[in-house]
This record gives structure tokens, sequence and C-alpha cells, in this order.
């Protein structure tokens, strides 16, 4: 392929682009641009990737780790962050959990285990993916899930039934 | 590889209930509105432009600095030629360089400067030759008096005038040496 066209990228964009801004948001504030900028790169690239939406995860998250450093210099990073809490999800539809518990339980975990769970709930990404994304074994995306969903139920206070 | 919406990398066994809370929060939906649309597609496509300039840009990449590397080895090597004849004038012409004058209104001129420094060397030479065969007469010409003063004084202290043994040197036969 030798490059993403307009309709592929449209495609993506739809697909894809809420799934992104979230992942980018577990790293930092700014995921806007982030993802912004990776399909702008991805539309740049001569030849494209082989498999755009993998090239995508992988830009956005070095793009996001690279904003996260560089907002952590600035003083105002907390307080962008907690202002934010509230758009990670759209209003929920009655199935019982709430938007903003939910991203808040979500923020208070750990960086890895709050990528781990991003990454396979809400953008469906198989465990070896993960594994590959991350940069660990698969083993260890399924120890970080099983962690990181027990301690998201015990901060929703979702009771075993 | 990364097909969102795989089910069949359901990873370890999970419990129903962790199945049911799995399901709540998939449920949420990231919000949609965060990414302005127009404006990406918009940067997006100017992202494609210059990449398929550059692309193109790409082919032809060693034109330019070919041509430019050309035409300044090319000015270089006139360069070079041009010192190196303007300079061996003065190293063939000779040990005497310094005596090789400029002639006048020929300074900077590039053309022709070579023909008029050798005709010049060479007229220079002539005088030169000229001068060193005057000064050497004059000197002969001055001892050669000298010895007949002195021979005429010993041969008039001897008793006997019997005249110089060369003849003196007048104006005529300079000249005559000269043309000689």
């Amino acid at each position: 392929m030798d490059h993403v066209g307009p309709e592929l990228l449209t495609r993506l964009v739809d697909a894809l682009g809420a799934r992104l801004v979230l992942y980018a948001q577990q790293f930092g504030p700014g995921p806007e641009d982030v993802v912004q900028e990776a399909f702008v790169r991805l539309a740049g690239q001569r030849p494209a990737p082989d498999d755009p939406a993998a090239w995508l995860y992988r830009a956005v998250r070095n793009g996001a780790i690279s904003a996260a450093r560089s907002s952590s210099r600035r003083t105002k990073h907390e307080h962008v962050a907690a202002t934010q809490r509230q758009a990670w999800f759209a209003a929920s539809d009655g199935n019982g959990l709430d938007a903003a518990a939910a991203s808040e339980a979500l923020e208070s975990l750990p960086l890895e285990l709050r990528e781990t769970l991003v990454l396979r709930l809400w953008n469906d990404l198989s465990f070896e993916e993960i594994a590959r994304l991350m940069e660990t074994s698969t083993s260890t995306a399924h120890r970080r899930y099983g962690q990181g969903l027990t301690e998201l139920r015990a901060r929703l206070g979702v009771r075993r039934t | 590889m990364f097909s969102t919406n795989e089910s069949a990398d359901l990873g370890p066994e999970s419990s129903p209930q962790d199945q049911a809370l799995e399901a709540r929060l998939a449920a949420l939906r990231p919000r949609g509105d965060r990414l302005d649309r127009d404006r990406l597609m918009y940067l997006a496509g100017q992202a494609a432009s210059r990449a398929d300039e550059t692309k193109a840009l790409g082919h032809s990449r060693w034109a330019a600095p070919a041509f430019v590397g050309g035409a300044v080895g090319s000015l270089a090597a006139s360069l070079v030629l041009a010192l190196s004849s303007w300079l061996s004038v003065p190293a063939s012409g000779g040990s005497d360089q310094s005596r090789i004058p400029v002639v006048a209104g020929t300074e900077g001129v590039f053309e022709g400067t070579e023909v008029l420094r050798e005709r010049q060397y060479l007229v220079d030479s002539q005088e030169a030759l000229e001068a060193r065969l005057l000064i050497a007469m004059r000197d002969r010409a001055s001892g050669e008096a000298n010895d007949d003063r002195a021979a005429n004084a010993d041969d008039k202290i001897g008793g006997a005038d019997v005249g110089p043994a060369t003849a003196p040197m007048t104006s005529r036969s300079f000249d005559d040496a000269l043309q000689g």
C-alpha cells in the first residue's frame, strides 16, 4: 500500500478516534492533540504501514508518553487532569455504572493496570496485541488485566454476587 | 493484527461476576466528540500533499547538486589553468625574474599578457646585455689606459718609448663593439 487515502483515513478516524483519545488520556493531558498528530503523520507515511491500526496505537502511545513527560514540568498538570476527568466517557446509558465514577476509579489505578484495562475493554485488543504494544509478555498482560479488574471492582463498590 | 472487536482472545478464565463487570464497563462509550474531525482531515490532507511533493522531489534529488558541483568544478579548473599559465612565464624566463617589468597598461588584463611579458623580457634582456657589455668595455678601456700610463712611465723610466700595447678605446670602437 503506497499511502493511506482519505477513505481509509476517514474509516480509521471513525472507528478508532474516540478509543485512541481515551487510551492517550491515560498518560496525561492533551490526548486530542496526540491522536490528531498520529493521524496526520499516518497520512504522510510513504509507504503506508502494513497495519495502519497497529501503527496508530504505537504512535499514540509514544506521543502520549512524550507529551506526558513534557507536561510533567508544568505546574498545572494536576489541575488539568482533574478538570478533564468527567470527559472520559459519554453519559452512561442506564447500565448501572456512572461514567464519572468509572472515570475516577479508573484514574486511581496504576498506569500499567489502567492502560491494560483501557486497551482490553474499550479498544478490544487481544492480550497478545496488548503485550506487543506494551512491550511485555502475554502472561503479564493477563495478570495486569485481572489485577486491574479486581481493583476497579473494589473502587466502584461492585459486589460479587 | 489489531483488528478491533475481535473476541477470539478472551484471556484467562474469568468468573461470571468478572464477565458481568467487564460487560458493564465495556458498555461505557468513550466520548466521540473530542476530535475535531474536519481539522484533522484538513491537516492530514496537507501532510499527504507534503509527502507527495517530497517523494516527487526525491527522484531528482541529485540533479541540483550535480549541476552545482559541475559548475563549481569547471570554474575551479579554469582558475587553476589560468593561474598556472600566468605563473609559468616568470618561472621559465630565467633566473633573473626580478628584472622582468610589468608592461604598463596590461595589469589585470589576462588575455595577451603572456605574449607581452615574453616580448618585454626579450627586450629587457637585450638591454641588460648591452649595458653589461658597455660596462665591461669601459672597465677594460680604463684598465688599459692605466696600464698604458704605467707602461709609459716605465718606458720613460727605462729610457725607451715603445708606446701602448693596444690602441685606446674610442667612441667609434664602442659602437663597433655593440654592433659586433
